[in-house]
């Protein structure tokens, strides 16, 4: 962060959860001697810090939920968020933090076996593994990038079960139907959870 | 408690402290820079600034305050050249860096001495924050500061890696600062280099919140570019070249993972897949802007009432995405030319 990287993203999550985790990590550290009162007043605050960012994005979600309820651009919360928390783009987000994380280790492995199996290799073959990489790395972003593409485009599609239904009960919020079964108007997307960028 | 004091007792009698000081054209600041230093609760044995062939009255204005006053036969080209040209002269066990338009506040170098009570500790490290905060782009590093220095950096250092040991303000262990090389020109990230590299000599680096300095942030948007070219530049070559060596160091593997994403994939959403899926598909999509604020001012905040800059930090908040989409420019520019067009920055461009 203080090296000028930009916004927070993934890194936001995987902050808070590390803090979420911190008590646990030094439960652990306490067991085996390796603690004090001071690193648990630090872990303590972490953790408090933390579990108020959760509380306060959830806050915000659900503002800008009911903000868009109000100005009928979107449909009512209730619909949208049935759970305490907004789990859908919370997971979304997890999701690609556990890819990340993945990749990372997958990276690790690969380094490991092909260190152990280092030996000179000729030009042409070099050249041929640096285009493989290549093809490897260009899918990696393809899917890396598709992931936040499909999410916002799944989350705008959200429950969609009863839209006749809902169609007719709600004239006044929904838009004219086009057919059977189908809303004229889709549903406006939410936004990614702590994670304008991921 | 008991414990800490009696830690940072021992450390106040192994008190056997350089500090090195690299000024190129640093005139303005130099002076209280050395004054913050000579007004220290644990005052270091010698003071060293490296007048890195100054056309102004840089080295007059060291020698006036009693500093002994380095000067190689040549501009070095880098504060880490200028630094290392001085490393070879110091024979204490710890050497501190400090950049000339930093001051520190009169504890900083006794909180950060507590630190090496431990002996697997090399490097130490402390809390940053900007001296100015009057532009658009002081403030929105005031907030980026607060909220890596109060919240990220405390959680690096709770699982034994802080990400970077500031070039600003650190100590290191003389010895082993050597045995890593000292600080090295290889990248434009100097600092970020010798963590790396401590790590990976299986040393451990601590950050200090309680130790704060002082640095002067640039206040326009050239020394702002400097910086952040410098910065992003540093970054993606530290991860070129240390990579093979990060990803068999657990936590600092995912911690590069997870920046890497953000700098270089979360730059691309930020700028472009947003602002496309709101035209795309619906405009409620740029609220995304606006989800993760909470996480930015909630440490921010909590910092700053403790501190009571909380005026300060409410009017310095919008700032903060100015400059996320200006630090998400700069990363996707180093990454298109360090990857893509293999052409690194090579030239050290002095800006703060």
């Amino acid at each position: 962060m203080s090296a000028g990287l930009p916004g927070l993203g993934l890194g936001g999550l995987f902050f808070v959860l590390l803090a979420l985790l911190a008590p646990f990590v030094e439960l652990i550290r306490t067991a085996r001697g390796r603690s004090s009162i001071a690193a648990w007043r630090a872990v303590g605050r972490q953790f408090a810090l933390a579990l108020t960012m959760v509380a306060a994005v959830e806050l915000t979600l659900r503002s800008l939920y009911a903000l868009a309820d109000a100005t009928g651009l979107a449909g009512p919360l209730s619909e949208r968020s049935p759970t305490v928390l907004a789990l859908r783009p919370i997971g979304i987000t997890l999701g690609l933090l556990a890819c990340v994380l993945a990749a990372a280790k997958a990276l690790q492995l690969i380094a490991t076996i092909r260190a152990r199996r280092r030996r000179p290799v000729p030009a042409l073959r070099a050249l041929r593994c640096r285009l493989r990489l290549l093809g490897q790395l260009g899918a990696l972003t393809a899917v890396c990038l598709t992931l936040p593409l499909v999410g916002p485009t799944e989350l705008a599609h959200a429950p969609v079960e009863d839209s006749a239904s809902d169609c007719r009960a709600k004239p006044e919020r929904a838009a004219p139907c086009d057919g059977p079964g189908r809303v004229g108007r889709e549903r406006p997307p939410r936004p990614a959870a702590a994670s304008p960028g991921s | 408690m008991g414990n800490e004091i009696a830690m940072l007792e021992g450390a106040r009698h192994e008190v056997d402290l350089t500090v090195i000081v690299p000024a190129y054209n640093e005139a303005e600041t130099l002076g209280d820079t050395v004054r913050s230093l000579q007004r220290q609760t644990v005052s270091p044995d010698r003071i060293l600034v490296v007048d890195d062939c100054s056309t102004d009255a840089t080295a007059e204005v060291a020698e006036s305050l009693g500093v002994a006053v380095l000067r190689p036969p040549e501009n070095t080209g880098s504060k880490a050249g200028a630094q290392s040209f001085a490393l070879d002269r110091v024979d204490t066990r710890l050497v501190m860096a400090v950049d000339a338009d930093t001051t520190l506040a009169p504890d900083a170098i006794e909180k950060l001495f507590a630190a090496f009570a431990d002996p697997e500790v090399v490097a130490a490290c402390g809390f940053v924050l900007p001296r100015r905060v009057r532009s658009i782009w002081e403030r929105g590093r005031y907030v980026e500061y607060m909220l890596a220095f109060s919240f990220f950096k405390r959680i690096q250092d709770n699982y034994g890696k802080p990400l970077i040991a500031s070039g600003c303000f650190s100590v290191y262990r003389t010895a082993e600062l050597r045995a890593a090389g000292g600080w090295s020109t290889r990248t434009m990230a100097e600092d970020m280099d010798l963590t790396w590299t401590m790590y990976r000599a299986g040393h451990r680096v601590r950050f200090m919140p309680d130790a704060v300095c002082y640095p002067i942030e640039p206040h326009d948007m050239e020394f702002l570019g400097k910086q952040l070219r410098r910065w992003s530049h540093g970054f993606v070559q530290n991860v070129r070249l240390h990579w093979s060596s990060v990803l068999q160091l657990g936590y600092l593997r995912s911690l590069v993972a997870v920046a890497f994403w953000d700098a270089l994939l979360a730059s691309l959403a930020y700028l472009v897949l947003v602002p496309v899926l709101a035209i795309v598909l619906d405009p409620l999509v740029l609220l995304a802007y606006l989800v993760d604020a909470p996480v930015v001012v909630i440490p921010v905040l909590w910092q700053a009432i403790g501190r009571r800059e909380t005026g300060r930090a409410l009017g310095s908040f919008p700032a903060f995405f100015v400059l996320r989409v200006v630090n998400a420019l700069y990363m996707l520019s180093a990454v298109w030319r360090e990857f893509v067009l293999r052409r690194p920055l090579l030239v050290y461009e002095k800006g703060h």
